[in-house]
């Protein structure tokens, strides 16, 4: 197949492969369309010195020590309940900070992506984190699912998969949300004396999920086996205070040796589990159902079946390195075809379009303060997938007709919120499309009421939805 | 051309890929609509066990607050006195209630419970739900009014949502120029036609007042069922049913909520009410004892509403289990005597006509309960009782 030009490349490396040009991006990307996504492949340089781990079960505990107090305190009588908000109780300040940490955190993500100048770093962070999805249902895993992200994720997102593997399944978020943390070996000490016993979810969850998929060949006694190895995995108590956030109870531990997917495993402590998700993150059915999802995610939701083996086989020979295999996918030619064979999903969708108007992030309008909130209405709230599969990839979860509606009212206000944009939707236009812009589009923009009304048929065309 | 206009100019060519299902039939086809309430109804609260002489020894503040004026049904049960709208279905045989169910949940965490209710299985598949399965059999349609699709409706059919958001609504003007920006991308031209059909359906009320309230909910989802190619199945949530403390207080407002929502639904429904069942659950049930804040904890046995226009109500159902301390499950909550389950396969088999092989498809692990639940002169196919 010949080699497009530069422009046609480089229009598909910003909008398939990207976040949309944020700024000249796209004349930056045409010197070499390839290498300008090549050297974005490093960690997202994420400013997380908002919150840590810590500090959220810090703030976890006295959240729960201040529930506790007014459970304990006598009952009173109702009417002294007036103001009751639940749990929480009228002016407890603890869980208005968990509140105010959620939101902080949301937005945060949100701003990195908008202001990033590594957008296709980005979009590896945004697939990651959805395909260990952790969502947030409950008032400890509010702090603690973005988090998983932050300090899980993205320090291992062009590394080896195994480190990423190892380092999301001990975090606390990954432990709480699949009920890991109270998983006990009937056979450890705290088993034979309370009686306690495993929990599976976590391990058939790796299993099914993050790593062999559910084709991959497992049994159920792989699910019990891994599921052993796990149990003691837990967290630091509130009262803990040495230790914040992932702890091994070795008197939670299953004793014994193990075999998962017929390979023996010695008798071991925290090594045991580890080495087995080390395995399990370099099997090859691990490798074909991660580099299978990962194309859907940038390419095609079928994707070329060439581009899937070659991805499949970088990662055998490299045991699952991330970099090498997503340079394979940059290299292919299956990646570059010009149709568009992807629906924007709402989160794509909405950070493109702001990235295009290049908002600023100084004092945003309050109607882009509540990004999360409009992304809830568009049906992907940021860690609210409800799911441990995380939000479907494919198109048709996407473009519903409630969902086009939402999209052309969201675009509709943000044009108008952000008027004091001094590029006219033509400018904006060329700057993500060049010359590439469908001739549709371009008469719609030109014969538009207001250029208000044009930016927003520019967001709305078939151009842009898709990429 | 205003959009009204431009609506009616397009109809004619909605009709080709609108219609599959409806073209088979002129006669009405049975609506469903699931409700589910989040957060664990307290059953004991919502129908109460007056009858039983235990009941006050457990939680005699919670109920000497309500008995005086609750809605008497039979076998000495009585509805809470803020679902006067429940208690009215009850005397025209339009409301079945059911005691001590349980959703086949045996956790007390909310949302795996609630994963389990909505999926159907022992053990929570995300990617499946009930409804989805079961909509799947009836090749029917399906709407969630919720912001993204719930466990539930969640599978291999393709369902709809719909949920009024926090935009500004745009303009006809705008619509029609995206129209014909759509009008070489069928599937976005498609889309645009079927958005602007749901809007035009809902009353110009629904959409200048959009708070979010259920009834208001509610009244949509009647609304968008009842158009002529409106869905077969819709799911409705309600959340806020966590009453760890000032359960008196906080269930009354709740319970008024539910009742409006139903007044609504039925409003909106106008004809269609006579083919409807509203099934209501919740995914557990609560303490029986009430707690030192005047709330209940986490329990287990709650109560299943089954109502509508095409239920053969008007009793209590459901083998009541007893108060007793050794009559409580793991000594402390209301004993499940059946599966909610086993009630909606009923209603599948009994509204929707779904085969047993089907049904086992929906519900692997319970069998439909054999109780008339869907008054016999809707059911076409009256051997299903035996």
């Amino acid at each position: 197949m010949p080699r497009m030009n530069n422009d046609s490349e480089a229009v598909i490396a910003v909008n398939r492969f990207g976040l949309g040009a944020r700024g000249s991006e796209l004349t930056a990307a045409a010197r070499d369309p390839r290498q300008w996504l090549t050297k974005q492949m490093v960690s997202p340089s994420y400013v997380a010195s908002r919150f840590t781990t810590v500090a959220a079960f810090q703030q976890f505990s006295e959240y729960r020590q201040r529930v506790r107090d007014q459970r304990k305190a006598p009952a009173q009588n109702e009417s002294s309940n007036m103001q009751d908000k639940g749990p929480s109780g009228a002016g407890t300040a603890p869980a208005k900070v968990i509140r105010q940490t959620q939101r902080a955190l949301i937005f945060d993500g949100l701003w990195q992506s908008i202001m990033s100048a590594e957008p296709f770093s980005m979009r590896m962070l945004d697939f990651f984190s959805n395909h260990f999805s952790v969502s947030m249902t409950s008032i400890q895993l509010n702090v603690l699912a973005p988090l998983l992200e932050l300090d899980a994720v993205a320090p291992h997102l062009f590394g080896q998969f195994e480190d990423m593997l190892i380092a999301v399944i001990k975090h606390p978020a990954m432990l709480v949300y699949l009920d890991n943390t109270q998983s006990t070996g009937p056979a450890s000490r705290v088993g034979k004396k309370r009686q306690r016993g495993l929990n599976e979810n976590l391990a058939r969850e790796i299993l099914e999920l993050h790593t062999l998929g559910i084709d991959g060949g497992y049994s159920l006694g792989d699910i019990r086996e891994l599921a052993r190895a796990l149990s003691g995995w837990s967290i630091s108590r509130p009262r803990d205070k040495a230790q914040k956030g992932f702890v091994y109870r070795r008197d939670m531990h299953e004793p014994g040796a193990r075999t998962l997917l017929g390979i023996p495993y010695r008798d071991g402590e925290v090594e045991q589990g580890e080495q087995m998700l080390r395995d399990l993150a370099r099997h090859p059915a691990t490798g074909r159902f991660v580099c299978h999802k990962l194309a859907q995610h940038l390419v095609s939701d079928m994707p070329d079946e060439g581009l899937v083996d070659a991805m499949s086989a970088q990662w055998q020979q490299t045991n699952g390195n991330l970099g090498a295999v997503i340079r394979v996918l940059i290299a292919h030619d299956a990646s570059w075809r010009e149709e568009r064979q992807k629906f924007k999903t709402p989160r794509e969708f909405v950070i493109s379009t702001l990235r295009a108007l290049e908002i600023q992030e100084a004092s945003p309008p309050r109607f882009l303060r509540q990004l999360h909130r409009h992304l809830r209405d568009m049906g992907q709230a940021p860690f609210g997938s409800g799911s441990p599969a995380g939000y479907p990839i494919s198109n048709r979860h996407w473009d519903g007709a409630d969902a086009l509606m939402k999209r052309i009212d969201w675009a509709n206000t943000v044009v108008a919120v952000s008027a004091q944009s001094n590029k006219s939707a033509l400018e904006i236009s060329s700057r993500l499309f060049s010359t590439q812009l469908d001739g549709a589009t371009r008469q719609a923009m030109e014969r538009a009421e207001t250029d208000r009304q044009a930016r927003a048929l520019l967001f709305l065309s078939p151009d842009f939805q898709r990429r | 051309m205003n959009r009204r206009q431009w609506l009616a100019a397009v109809g004619s060519s909605l009709v080709c890929w609108h219609s599959r299902g409806a073209a088979l039939s002129n006669q009405k086809t049975p609506k469903l609509v699931w409700l589910v309430l989040r957060g664990a109804m307290d059953g004991l609260h919502a129908v109460l066990p007056l009858a039983d002489s235990d009941l006050l020894r457990h939680r005699e503040k919670l109920v000497t607050a309500v008995q005086e004026r609750a809605h008497r049904l039979d076998r000495g049960f009585a509805l809470h006195p803020a679902l006067p709208t429940l208690a009215k279905l009850y005397r025209q045989k339009e409301l079945l209630t059911i005691v001590a169910t349980s959703s086949g949940a045996t956790t007390r965490s909310h949302f795996r419970a609630q994963d389990i209710l909505e999926s159907g299985y022992n053990r929570a598949d995300n990617e499946s739900g009930w409804l989805n399965r079961a909509v799947e059999a009836k090749r029917g349609q399906s709407l969630a009014v919720a912001h993204g699709v719930p466990i539930s409706l969640r599978g291999r059919h393709l369902t709809q949502t719909w949920y009024p958001d926090h935009f500004v609504e745009s303009k006809g003007d705008l619509f029609e120029r995206l129209q014909s920006l759509y009008s070489e991308d069928d599937l976005l031209s498609q889309r645009l036609m079927s958005g602007l059909q749901t809007r035009d359906k809902l009353s110009v009320i629904d959409q200048v007042n959009r708070r979010n309230r259920f009834a208001q909910l509610a009244s949509s989802c009647g609304t968008l069922m009842r158009a002529e190619d409106g869905p077969d199945c819709a799911m409705l949530q309600l959340e806020g049913w966590d009453t760890h403390q000032g359960q008196v207080r906080r269930l009354q407002t709740k319970f008024s909520e539910l009742d409006a929502g139903i007044v609504s639904l039925r409003t909106a429904l106008r004809n269609e009410w006579d083919n409807t069942v509203v099934i209501v659950a919740t995914e557990f049930g609560r303490t029986v004892a009430a707690n030192g804040t005047l709330g209940t904890d986490h329990g287990t046995g709650s109560a299943l509403f089954l109502l509508g226009g095409a239920v053969a109500g008007g009793r209590v159902l459901g083998e009541w289990p007893g108060l007793k301390k050794s009559e409580l499950f793991m000594g402390r909550d209301l004993a499940p005597t059946s599966d909610n389950r086993s009630w909606i396969g009923a209603v599948l088999k009994q509204h929707w006509q779904l085969t047993d092989q089907q049904l086992n498809n929906v519900f692997p692990e319970v069998p439909p309960a054999p109780e008339r639940i869907i008054k016999s002169d809707l059911m076409r196919d009256t051997t299903v009782l035996g």
